[in-house]
């Protein structure tokens, strides 16, 4: 029984890793930190894998799990990264942090808060509705458009600053 | 449009994926343990209202109870201790319970916090597989984990397993912690005198390799958090005359509030979910069902979202129509 169990979350999260890593690199910007969310994830997820493994809604649990754990990192001073002024051995310069448009993209994104961020990634890298984020960020739909709002307004500024104001269009729907 | 755009912008970002290091078998080894120590946990509350309606029957803790403030850590050993304090433990289940750290091979780690924001904590519980008593110790990142027996006074520990999460350089760490537990050639056990809670000292060599601070209200089913707080007050001294009292609860959105009212604490406070625990600014523990009164006010939402400058704490919790808001610096009372 146990062992079936084990063999369906395997499944679950061999599948859903690759996607579970990029929503996290998304909210964090840094794939350091984004494989330690993912694995700090997999391993609640495994945890209430007996309560959860046959729901439908997977997808949005493993999100509220990670969104949680990304901003009560934030949240925490204590787990906050500090400057130091040379790498820890073993550890070249990111690999991620790619050069020219592909960088400004990212400290545009950077530049929008946690939970505006989070926010946008469920709702447009995720395609949950406004209520699935709502129910994931476990907060009200109009928290969750005004910040929709908010953090696609600073994305168009942070862009603009990049000297990218027309690359996208982030107008929002009516 | 929106949607189109955004998943253009964010497809680009994530054009060059970096190197997967995530483990899905260290993830689920790390998933059994926490499995088996939240078992371990519920046997252990078990037994430990047991012994308490026991302890309670034959009179031995007379007309007083013990103080829930014991936890507190700003009570703390870290003083004057001594490798022969207390009792020997002669059987392993008499370290049954949490025990929260206060020093580490010569550090004073009580207001130190792990990588979850949690206490240093050590455990010792029943193992729920029926082999004698388990432990399980955080080092700031990732938590280990053994099996502990006492033979002849002198303790024998076998170091199991450990979740293998990556650590964030510079990020808090405190090896010494599941360590001493590794290294002890024997526990001593300091009962609970004059408000103190009852302390463990784990001893090699003629040597205090650590100290512990009994946390016996801990409550590690309720996880939940975090706890809104206010920022650092500018203007000290001011602040609203209500007094503002109510139950601690944990909300279905997982925040500390005050008879299900979100409820604005001061700074400094924290919400531990490895202990089910408010920690608040003295150091002193609250649990859900306990009391906490101090002074502030009860405001609309609107104004009471104000005093929190965390924007981040402000979306992690649901907010009711009327906020109870403690002063930024009330000092607070817990009573059961």
């Amino acid at each position: 029984m146990a062992r079936q169990a084990d063999r369906e979350f395997l499944g679950w999260a061999q599948s859903n890793r690759p996607r579970l890593r990029q929503a996290a690199f998304l909210l964090c910007g840094d794939w350091f930190l984004a494989d330690d969310l993912v694995q700090d994830s997999l391993i609640r997820i495994f945890d209430a894998w007996p309560r959860i493994g046959g729901s439908s809604d997977l997808t949005r649990y493993s999100r509220r799990v990670l969104v949680n754990l990304y901003l009560d990192h934030r949240r925490r001073p204590s787990r906050r990264e500090r400057p130091s002024e040379s790498l820890p051995e073993g550890l070249s310069p990111q690999p991620d942090e790619g050069t020219g448009y592909r960088q400004q993209l990212l400290d545009a994104l950077r530049q929008v808060p946690p939970g505006q961020r989070a926010v946008l990634v469920l709702r447009f890298f995720d395609d949950l509705s406004v209520e699935q984020t709502a129910e994931a960020l476990g907060t009200s739909t109009g928290n969750v458009k005004s910040q929709t709002s908010r953090g696609l307004a600073t994305l168009r500024q942070a862009l603009a600053e990049q000297g990218l104001r027309d690359a996208f269009d982030l107008q929002e729907q009516p | 449009m929106s949607q189109d755009e955004m998943r253009r912008l964010f497809d680009a970002v994530l054009s060059e994926p970096g190197h997967d290091t995530t483990d899905l078998d260290a993830a689920m080894r790390a998933g059994r343990r926490r499995r088996r120590v939240r078992g371990g946990a519920v046997l252990l509350s078990s037994a430990a209202v047991l012994a308490a309606v026991g302890v309670w029957l034959s009179g031995s803790l007379g007309s007083t109870p013990p103080s829930v403030l014991g936890a507190s850590p700003s009570a703390r050993a870290s003083v004057n201790l001594s490798p022969n304090d207390g009792v020997q433990v002669t059987k392993a289940d008499q370290l049954h319970g949490y025990w929260w750290a206060t020093e580490l091979k010569g550090q004073d780690v009580h207001n130190a916090r792990t990588r979850s924001g949690d206490p240093v904590v050590l455990w010792f519980g029943s193992d729920p597989a029926g082999n004698g008593t388990a432990w399980s110790a955080d080092d700031g990142c990732n938590s280990h984990a053994g099996a502990i027996s006492v033979t002849n006074g002198r303790l024998v520990v076998e170091g199991g397993s450990s979740t293998l999460v990556g650590c964030l350089p510079n990020g808090a760490a405190y090896p010494a912690n599941p360590q001493s537990v590794l290294d002890a050639q024997q526990a001593r056990l300091v009962p609970a005198q004059g408000g103190a809670p009852s302390r463990l000292l784990l001893v090699a060599d003629g040597k205090v390799l650590a100290s512990y601070n009994a946390v016996p209200n801990a409550d590690r089913s309720r996880r939940g958090g975090p706890a809104l707080t206010s920022g650092p007050s500018k203007d000290p001294g001011s602040g609203m005359a209500a007094e503002v009292t109510g139950r601690l609860t944990i909300g279905a959105d997982g925040c500390a509030s005050l008879d299900d009212h979100t409820t604005v604490f001061p700074a400094g406070t924290t919400w531990s979910p490895i202990l089910g625990l408010l920690i608040l600014t003295d150091g002193t523990t609250a649990k859900p069902g306990q009391t906490i009164s101090g002074t502030g006010g009860y405001l609309s939402s609107g104004l009471a979202k104000a005093w929190v400058t965390d924007q981040d704490l402000v979306t992690s919790c649901t907010w009711t129509s009327e906020v109870r808001v403690f002063n930024r610096e009330a000092p607070l009372t817990v009573t059961k």
